[in-house]
């Protein structure tokens, strides 16, 4: 290209140096791991949905005539209308008589309803615990002790322990997993807001007198986590939303913020339903009727030797759930956390 | 380095002091009298009441943490609900399977993990390096109970080639007591493989990067040794620092692993414990792993000074 002025050439050099960096967006869309994690996921989310329509009964029925069948077998099931079906049993049935598939398929539900709020809960006691670490110095010393203690009780232990407790519920399970998870988050945020704090429109706001709680609701947790929130908390809906939110969000502040807390998310998403599943299957979980993966299990255990598919298929779901998970959890944090992903 | 060590003990106290409390508080949170579940069905009511006064539970809750935390010093931790024994000994004679399966572990993940995470940084992007890390992802993903299954019925069941559950005590030999813990300890160091793996290999490729290994292949060095005293050698604090991480990880492990192949240990003490709802027999086992964890992480600070002679306290 020939240029007649300097002002000409000039111009095009700044245009040409104007190059179009794609948006965190399309680069986490265009991530295989991300998309190959995620269309397992979504896979698995339609067959929680659609349950009851995918030649299931319902997962609590049993009948004792069809008691211990291997994978493939025909036998019959009981309605609670006294109605007997036919019933092919493509997973077998357990020592009580209930098809295997079907409790496995429902186990969908309780497994992703359990992953996805651990990690809601724990994000969002961690944000909270977190912006006042990282605000309040008062608070700091305190409460990150606490968290300190909270964190040198090995995960698994303190959910075991509050199940114990509390009893086991859906809300109780979900809760006992996610607590042990939120010193991280706190850990997080309170690091990320340490340097908004230093940011000038803070120190702007400060000097005109703005009251703390308005600085932190105004200036701090919008630029730290409000798009989170928004976001409806999770990633299967962030990439739509962060559409939405300006450019510079997007561009600039969104990956420094909250890419790491949906990264963070995801994995304890990933943990929260292998630890449900740990729990149930060590009989401290959900009560054994509830169709949960690590309830088939258990129910198996006893009869491993003879019948390994009571094992095997729930035990195949749940490894295959988490791997998603974790694969997409990877590709978020390649694409959306540059410095950390080069940590491996 | 005197001076170090004394601060870092003793900023451990206050983390040991919440433990202790928050695990104190679990106790005093569940429903339920424990001096009635104490003193069984068959009790009188004065009965109950006098184990309530001796137990101190008539007195206010900081008075009974402060009671409890007597004992607690002077390594009392109470009666077991269930066992009706002291907590102590119940802990005491599991200690043994457990410690026995963690060591094996240990082990065994180090040995394999950290050549396979050297190896991988040295050939970065190759079929090897891809391989590992696909079996990290891999490894975090199975649980470890799926896992464990899947090993005694290929290993046990089908091939026959080793017991598929229960333990023997090492003072019955030390080949079946191997036998015994080699399934359990595989299954249980795969998580722990991913982990070390992938840390020893990022931080090793981080060293493969500096100027000191391109003197080092310079000046003639075999490639084997440039690895093993230049780069591993300056990579070691992180991964020192993630075993010590993942001891967490394995104390998780060791819970289901136990209960999997039915190791009479302290993973089984907790699980039976719970479902007892044993609550002091809770807390001991509870308070011990955490002192563990903690003790060890403080290890793993004091061992970066040998690792890394540049550390100085």
């Amino acid at each position: 290209m020939q240029f007649d002025n300097p002002r000409d050439e000039a111009l095009s050099v700044e245009a040409a140096s104007v190059v179009e960096q794609p948006s965190a967006w399309a680069r986490v869309r265009r991530n295989g791991a991300v998309r190959a994690g995620g269309a397992v996921l979504a896979l698995l989310v339609l067959v929680a949905i659609a349950a009851p329509w995918l030649g299931t009964v319902d997962p609590s029925l049993f009948d004792p005539a069809s008691r211990d069948l291997r994978p493939g077998m025909s036998g019959e099931i009981t309605t609670l209308d006294g109605d007997t079906l036919q019933h092919v049993f493509w997973m077998g049935s357990d020592s009580f008589g209930r098809d295997v598939y079907s409790r496995v398929i429902y186990g969908t539900r309780v497994s992703l309803v359990v992953g996805l709020s651990t990690a809601v809960i724990a994000l969002a006691f961690g944000i909270v615990f977190g912006l006042l670490a990282g605000y309040l110095r008062w608070v700091d010393g305190p409460l990150m002790r606490v968290m300190d203690g909270v964190m040198s009780i090995p995960a698994i232990l303190i959910a075991i322990a509050l199940v114990a407790m509390w009893g086991g519920t859906l809300a109780t399970v979900v809760f006992a997993i996610a607590i042990p998870e939120i010193p991280r988050v706190t850990r997080l945020v309170r690091s990320l807001v340490l340097t908004i704090r230093e940011e000038p429109y803070v120190e702007a706001a400060v000097s005109l007198g703005t009251p703390t709680p308005l600085i932190m609701a105004r200036h701090i947790l919008p630029n730290t986590i409000a798009p989170l929130i928004v976001q409806g908390t999770f990633i299967c809906a962030s990439g739509i939303l962060v559409e939405a939110i300006p450019l510079i969000m997007a561009r600039h502040i969104l990956p420094n913020t909250i890419a790491p807390l949906i990264v963070q998310g995801t994995f304890i998403c990933a943990s929260g339903i292998l630890v449900e599943a740990i729990l149930s299957f060590l009989g401290v979980g959900l009560p054994p009727d509830i169709p949960t993966w690590g309830n088939v299990m258990a129910e198996g255990r006893a009869q491993f030797s003879e019948y390994p598919h009571n094992i095997f298929f729930p035990g195949l779901f749940l490894a295959a759930t988490v791997l998603a998970v974790n694969i997409l959890g990877d590709g978020l944090r390649d694409t959306l956390d540059p410095k950390m992903a080069k940590r491996g | 380095m005197l001076r170090f060590l004394a601060r870092r003990l003793a900023a451990t106290i206050p983390v040991l002091l919440i433990v202790s409390l928050l695990v104190f508080l679990v106790l005093r949170l569940t429903p339920g009298d424990p001096a009635a579940v104490l003193a069984g069905d068959q009790a009188s009511v004065e009965q109950i009441a006098q184990i309530r006064a001796s137990l101190g539970l008539d007195r206010s809750v900081p008075e009974q943490f402060v009671i409890w935390f007597g004992h607690l010093l002077r390594g009392d931790l109470g009666q077991s609900y269930y066992y009706k024994t002291d907590v102590v000994t119940l802990i005491a004679q599991r200690l043994e399977p457990t410690l026995s399966l963690a060591l094996i572990t240990i082990v065994i993940a180090v040995a394999v993990a950290v050549p396979m995470g050297v190896l991988a940084a040295w050939r970065f992007g190759s079929w090897f390096d891809r391989a590992l890390m696909g079996f990290s992802v891999l490894g975090f993903s199975v649980p470890v109970f799926v896992l464990a299954y899947l090993l005694i019925w290929a290993v046990s069941l089908e091939l026959g080639w080793l017991p598929v559950q229960g333990y023997r005590r090492i003072a019955e030999g030390f080949g079946p007591w191997l036998r015994h813990l080699v399934l359990p300890a595989v299954t249980l160091s795969v998580i722990y493989i991913a982990l070390i793996a992938r840390v020893t290999r990022a931080s090793v490729l981080d060293t493969l990067g500096e100027d000191y290994i391109r003197t080092a292949r310079a000046k003639g060095l075999p490639e084997a040794k440039v690895l093993k005293r230049h780069a591993l050698a300056n990579a070691a604090v992180p991964i020192v620092t993630v075993i010590g991480i993942g001891i967490a990880l394995l104390i998780g492990g060791v819970v289901v692993t136990e209960s999997v192949y039915a190791i009479p240990g302290l993973g089984r003490l907790t699980v039976d414990a719970v479902l007892a709802r044993d609550f002091p027999t809770i807390q001991g086992v509870i308070l011990l792993f955490s002192f563990v964890y903690v003790g060890i992480n403080l290890l793993v600070d004091l061992s970066y000074v040998f690792f890394d002679p540049r550390i100085r306290y």
